[in-house]
């Protein structure tokens, strides 16, 4: 699965461990179509397309508390010069019709800040799903092994 | 078509404050023990033995071959990516395995002491 950091989230991460800034009392992860692909360059969710609310998604997605709950694997690689923290699976259930309800499949997460205007929030990380992802009423469709990498290479 | 993970996945300390379960890996061990036990997974051809959460491991390794391949240390490009995918899924597979037997949040530190065999197991060579 590919992944990207984006270069805001670098900054909000060094900014969290080094600055003092305030960590985010939560963050959230997002669903994207592949309308506007996230990049690096990515800053806010607003970058980005969000998939069709309702059904089962909620503009801004779902909410991530920072711990071990949500968080609950850590790994240091040292094979492969890497850092990794991974998120617990995220289950997103169809309800009332297709998941999305319109539009395009979701071919991304976000793992964005907690800003409360959803368009405001600042994007961390993206993960490609690598297909558009659509499930039908009373389907699940869990997210498993999304990564935050960090590499010192 | 078992695997016990704690043949190979030592247990270096208590919870920590934040409640992590910490392990330590080597990497000649891990990887060589995921590909047999993936392969018998492939080769039994039974995805109603498989839980349900794993079943995307054997869907994208079955396309990949021969998995004894990604034991053999490669410099060439060619190989380098089909060898690259089978050992990331191959950890993802073993992360998921270990959490589910520890039943707690874990830190994994995947590590030897002798550099070359952590040069061994790296996806790609250094530049």
């Amino acid at each position: 699965m590919a992944s990207l950091i984006t270069n805001r989230g670098a900054y909000l991460l060094l900014g969290f461990a080094f600055r003092g800034t305030a960590v985010p009392t939560n963050y959230y992860l997002a669903l994207a179509t592949n309308g506007t692909p996230p990049t690096v360059d990515s800053n806010l969710i607003s970058d980005c397309t969000q998939i069709a609310t309702g059904n089962g998604y909620s503009a801004g997605g779902v909410s991530l508390t920072p711990g071990a709950t949500d968080f609950d694997t850590y790994t240091e690689d040292d094979a492969n010069d890497r850092a990794l923290v991974r998120i617990k699976d995220i289950t997103f259930t169809a309800s009332g019709g297709n998941l999305p309800a319109s539009g395009s499949g979701a071919r991304w997460t976000l793992l964005t800040d907690d800003n409360a205007t959803v368009n405001s929030r600042q994007v961390l990380a993206a993960h490609d799903l690598t297909s558009d992802r659509t499930v039908s009423d009373g389907q699940d469709l869990t997210i498993q092994d999304i990564e935050i990498r960090a590499s010192t290479v | 078509m078992e695997i016990n993970v704690f043949d190979f996945a030592l247990r270096s300390q208590e919870l920590d404050a934040a409640g992590y379960a910490f392990y330590v890996v080597d990497p000649a061990e891990m990887y060589p023990a995921m590909i047999e036990y993936a392969t018998a997974v492939i080769e039994a051809n039974d995805m109603s033995r498989v839980p349900r959460d794993q079943r995307g491991y054997v869907a994208t390794l079955r396309p990949l071959g021969d998995l004894s391949a990604a034991a053999v240390h490669v410099d060439s490009a060619t190989d380098l990516d089909g060898r690259e995918k089978i050992l990331e899924t191959l950890r993802l597979w073993f992360t998921r395995l270990l959490k589910t037997a520890v039943a707690e949040p874990i830190g994994l530190r995947i590590t030897s002491d002798d550099p070359a065999v952590l040069a061994y197991w790296r996806l790609r060579p250094k530049a």
